[in-house]
């Protein structure tokens, strides 16, 4: 069987090295990411991809479960699809906005849904970026590290051996 | 400020990856032929509707996303493509209120489900080969 560009990806290595800078970066401070999708195949996939570029990750297979385990730790990524049953994307990334005295997640709407409308609602919703599900791995990883920046720009650094 | 040591490049973790990645994807090819089921049931009850097939466009636009999506995670471009024909004809019927003879859709749903068969005989060739 043909193994495909994320399988690739992996086996070279790519995934698990962050170019220039960001490999600093990603070595120097774990990123909390909560990956939530319905799909139990296409979750299993970012949950191991995302591991291999040194994310700490969590997942959910519904927004519901989402917002439980963002209540009791703290992620700093939240890369969510859009259309799930029950709540779904789009209000999960709603109810995270509206929280008040948290600290800032960066959310990555995953979707197939890729018109223009749709990303309009999404960023509208409170997203932060905007990935459409088929996109080359790379491109999510990319935006995957944009957000470990910029989570770690807007959170103070943890003291060593102990939680902020 | 806490630092951790980086960690150093994992062949194993990409190893065990890339065998995940195999199984994951022949996962999929099992859920695409209960799929392809789906569709065919679908198509039944296009082909039965006597009144405003409207649901059933939009059954098969939400069914047809769904697998779009996991087909193009998995790189199965041509199931992507197909499936993304389909989502887009039946909205296309759904808005203009067609009747469940849309050609647009029609064509879509055979072709899709053409070629998930053509892609279950490839994973599977006894079962194409069997002569019951």
């Amino acid at each position: 069987m043909q193994i495909d560009g994320y399988a690739k990806l992996a086996q070279n290595g790519s995934a698990a090295r962050p170019a220039g800078d960001l490999r600093n970066l990603a070595a120097s401070r774990p990123c909390r990411v909560l990956v939530v999708d319905d799909d139990d195949l296409v979750r299993a996939r970012l949950v191991a991809l995302l591991r291999l570029s040194h994310f700490n990750v969590e997942s959910a297979a519904s927004a519901e479960d989402a917002l439980v385990i963002m209540t009791v730790r703290r992620c700093e990524i939240l890369l969510t699809d859009w259309e799930m049953p029950g709540m779904g994307g789009l209000a999960l990334c709603r109810l995270v906005r509206n929280r008040k005295n948290e600290r800032y997640v960066y959310v990555i709407m995953h979707t197939v849904r890729d018109d223009k409308v749709d990303l309009l609602a999404g960023l509208a919703a409170g997203a932060d970026d905007y990935v459409a599900k088929g996109a080359p791995i790379e491109h999510l990883l990319a935006r995957m590290e944009i957000g470990r920046r910029i989570a770690h720009s807007v959170l103070p650094p943890r003291k060593a051996g102990r939680e902020s | 400020v806490g630092i951790t040591s980086r960690r150093p490049p994992n062949p194993q973790g990409r190893n065990e990856y890339a065998r995940d990645f195999l199984e994951w994807r022949r996962v999929f090819h099992a859920q695409l032929e209960s799929e392809r089921v789906h569709f065919v049931t679908l198509s039944a009850a296009l082909a039965r509707v006597e009144k405003d097939p409207a649901d059933v466009f939009l059954d098969l636009r939400n069914h047809a996303r769904n697998i779009r999506g996991a087909a193009a995670m998995f790189e199965i471009a041509d199931v992507a493509a197909a499936a993304r024909t389909l989502e887009h004809a039946s909205m296309s019927a759904s808005n203009a209120h067609a009747d469940n003879t849309d050609p647009a859709v029609w064509s879509a749903l055979v072709a899709l489900v053409s070629l998930m068969g053509a892609l279950d005989e490839c994973e599977h060739p006894a079962k194409a080969n069997r002569s019951d």
